[in-house]
């Protein structure tokens, strides 16, 4: 992989930059992009966490990405762009840091978007409070936003929920290898009888993702399923209380697998991967628009 | 077999993203411990659990003559899935990967050992929660097909209908009457929506993108017809030799290995109208209505050849003769260029030439859609000499992609109209991992897809295009070309007879 990285420059010289470096690597007239990803980072650890997730996905999505800190002054910017190990293709990746005034990054975001491809905001940290006009404004320009509400909080994404078209929550991305092991649980008809009792879920993991596992199955099922959890800093194990009955979704100790049981099934091995943020991320940016179930289920951890 | 509900009526699985299988199943390998299952069965089932992509509830029963327990085919599995995988082995889900699979000893002609086979399904169906799916994968030489599924008919392995599948590998049959022959003994056991006959092409990621190319675009379908298309050129070059299947090739050639399945699937592909919905029927129906508008091949309109020696990629290689097993007067040809008419509405008029052979200058499979040229060019003679119509490439393998030819003003200070090409490269925006063909196709046979597998009508449709090439083709010899050339000049002649000519690919 090779990068070249301009110095501080005016947002205005922005493109003419990435096409001298275009030039200077030798690449051929045609590109690739397939998406603009904006990642709004509030403070130096965001910064860090950000390159580094870059440098893993930008090698299997060719992008332009920028890079949004507030700070003091006129928005700056510095490019960069790199060839990955994809030469003989002539993908690359642009990467823009843009530092400045808060309010007025949103302008140089919307100057810089490569036209017709979807914008993908990934939203670090918290979210700020309501009204608040940046937030709305990069919501505005954005095709899917993606937030962790193990980071904001519920409340706080069911809020942007309400104003985003196409939102997706990591922590709800996270639950996925759950939901795909709980589901399977109940695909015999035997199985299936007992979902109807229902009555509780314990999960032993972060206390959101307990929360919209919870709220995915009471939108699922339409009705109450209450809730007990024990906090850990993943999921490790969800205990579905059917009356008498029980179903277990069980991590095996420290490994990626786990084992699925419930009456009448026999124990089987269930993938259940802790995946990397830049894994999830990645997963999110081949996906377009609005996920029902998770607005569904977000709105059940809600109200609950 | 206990009772089972439908997936789509369990309420948790609503909107899960999940694009694999959800219904258990079980997944027969006959010839198990065979070249096929080690270099492609074995590797796809890995690759696919490996992706989460496979039912929760899943299980691999190899069978095979070979004496060997569940542990020793567990390591032979291994061995497979490390040599051919195209990911590497994780050690730690092999545990986990390993478990599901078992082994089975026995005959193909026995039909004891066809109801010992039953009891193991029997028993493993039971373990996993019963009602699975039972995909029989018949991996062994084609002329134990039919006792195979005469096995296991009569060990009623072939029920319940909507849940057994049985998958064949080509040849279906060597022409038309054994292909009959084949699908009559076939479906005294199973019926036709059971049979999954499998062509690995139809699995690449670039075939299948052809369906979207077309489908999914508004500005090519209306120029796609006889109106626009001066011809269509379909090249499937391989720089390969008959290696060490001279036996295999000399009772097969070129047009019942590559023409009559591959390459006919794949014209069919771009000459069918378009399916009303992309369901199995649909689809397949389309197909072979192409197909059977195309006219059979004939002596006149084809070109055969037989590789001599020459240089390949800088490597001096051997004539057809020389090759071990092939008898020194062999005629089989290694070499077709054909030009085949399609009488339908939107294709009359408009050939489709195709070629293939081995030993030819690269690997190369694409499709050429040349264009018609403008009915009159308002530049001067010397303005527009070099400008060429324009083209769509569809490139199959192995630089997967599509490119545009068209004409552009060159930066002179005369004005001077150039052809350029603009190129999408499928690996440049795509980037991801592209499955395996395999990986597709047995996923989509553990689905219940049948969409891109081959039904029987194709099949006899195809081999009634291509018998009476194959019956003329008998007597006579083919004529040779140098190895890594393009094939014999008599397949230039067949183009410039029409005033056309082969792209370079």
């Amino acid at each position: 992989m090779s990068r070249h990285q301009s110095g501080w420059i005016e947002v205005s010289e922005v493109e003419r930059a990435l096409a001298a470096l275009r030039a200077g690597e030798g690449h051929p007239s045609v590109r690739a992009t397939t998406l603009n990803l904006v990642v709004r980072c509030g403070n130096a650890e965001h910064l860090k966490i950000a390159n580094r997730v870059l440098d893993r996905i930008g090698s299997s999505r060719p992008l332009r990405a920028m890079i949004v800190m507030p700070a003091t002054g006129t928005p700056r910017a510095r490019v960069s762009s790199d060839s990955g190990s994809d030469q003989r293709h002539g993908v690359f990746n642009e990467l823009v840091e843009l530092r400045g005034n808060r309010v007025a990054l949103p302008s140089s975001v919307t100057s810089l978007l490569v036209a017709d491809l979807p914008v993908f905001l990934w939203w670090q940290g918290e979210l700020p409070p309501e009204g608040d006009a940046v937030l709305e404004e990069m919501i505005e320009m954005t095709t899917r936003m993606i937030v962790d509400s193990d980071q904001a909080g519920i409340d706080a994404v069911a809020r942007v929920d309400a104003m985003a078209t196409g939102l997706v929550d990591l922590a709800w991305v996270r639950t996925g290898p759950w939901r795909e092991a709980i589901a399977a649980l109940f695909d015999g008809r035997s199985q299936r009888k007992l979902l109807d009792h229902l009555v509780a879920v314990e999960v032993s993991g972060p206390r959101n993702q307990s929360a919209l596992l919870a709220g995915w199955l009471r939108s699922r099922l339409g009705r109450e399923v209450g809730l007990e959890t024990r906090r850990a800093v993943r999921v490790n194990r969800v205990r579905l209380i059917c009356g008498d009955e029980s179903f277990l979704v069980e991590r095996s100790g420290r490994n990626e697998h786990g084992t699925a049981s419930g009456p009448g099934l026999a124990p089987r091995t269930v993938a259940l991967p802790s995946s990397a943020v830049a894994l999830l991320l990645a997963g999110e940016l081949d996906r377009l628009g609005a996920e029902r179930p998770f607005e569904d289920a977000l709105a059940e951890a809600q109200a609950a | 077999m206990s009772p089972r509900a439908r997936p789509e009526d369990n309420p948790l699985r609503e909107g899960l993203r999940v694009g694999g299988a959800s219904e258990p199943a079980l997944f027969t390998i006959f010839g198990a411990t065979g070249d096929l299952a080690q270099r492609k069965l074995l590797p796809a089932i890995y690759n696919l659990a490996k992706r989460g992509l496979l039912p929760p509830r899943f299980g691999v029963v190899g069978y095979a003559r070979t004496d060997m327990g569940e542990a020793a085919f567990r390591r032979f599995a291994k061995a497979a899935i490390e040599a051919h995988s195209r990911t590497p082995i994780d050690e730690r889900f092999w545990p986990a990967f390993a478990s599901m699979l078992h082994y089975h000893a026995g005959g193909f002609d026995d039909a004891s050992h066809f109801h010992a086979l039953a009891g193991t399904i029997e028993g493993l169906d039971e373990d996993i929660g019963g009602g699975a799916h039972r995909v029989f994968y018949l991996s062994t030489p084609s002329s134990f097909f039919p006792v195979i599924v005469k096995g296991l008919g009569a060990a009623k392995l072939n029920r319940p209908t909507d849940l057994v599948r049985v998958v064949i590998e080509k040849p279906f049959g060597h022409d038309l009457e054994s292909a009959r022959d084949l699908a009559e003994t076939v479906h005294r056991s199973f019926h036709e929506r059971q049979v999954y006959r499998i062509d690995h092409y139809l699995g690449k990621e670039t075939v299948q993108n052809i369906y979207a190319f077309r489908f999914a675009n508004a500005i090519f379908e209306p120029i796609w017809s006889n109106s626009y298309v001066d011809h269509v050129q379909i090249t499937v070059a391989e720089s390969l030799g008959v290696e060490h299947r001279a036996a295999f090739y000399e009772e097969t050639g070129v047009v019942r290995d590559i023409v009559q399945n591959h390459l006919l699937q794949v014209m069919a592909l771009v000459a069918m109208e378009p399916p009303a919905a992309f369901e199995p029927e649909s689809v397949r129906d389309e197909k072979a209505k192409a197909l059977r508008a195309t006219r059979p091949m004939v002596f006149s309109d084809s070109v055969r050849g037989q590789y001599g020696s020459g240089y390949v990629a800088g490597e001096e290689v051997l004539d057809y003769h020389q090759e071990p097993n092939v008898p020194a007067d062999s005629n089989t040809p290694t070499y077709i260029a054909a030009k085949l008419e399609i009488d339908n509405w939107r294709w009359a008029g408009t050939p489709f030439y195709i070629r293939t052979g081995k030993r030819l200058a690269k690997r190369v499979t694409e499709v050429a859609v040349q264009f018609k040229r403008p009915p009159h060019l308002p530049f001067s003679r010397e303005a527009a000499e070099h400008l060429e119509a324009n083209s769509l490439v569809l490139r199959i393998q192995p630089d997967e992609g599509i490119s545009l030819r068209f004409g552009a003003k060159a930066p002179t200070p005369t004005l001077s109209i150039r052809s350029v090409n603009m190129d999408f490269q499928y690996g440049s925006s795509f980037l991801a991992d592209v499955p395996e063909a395999y990986e597709t196709l047995l996923l989509d046979a553990i689905r219940g897809d049948s969409t891109l597998f081959t039904r029987q009508d194709s099949v006899e449709r195809s081999w009634e295009i291509c018998d009476p090439l194959i019956e003329q083709w008998q007597t006579g010899q083919p004529q040779a070309y140098a190895s890594g050339s393009w094939g014999p000049d008599a397949a230039d002649e067949l183009l410039a007879r029409d005033g056309r000519r082969w792209r370079r690919p």
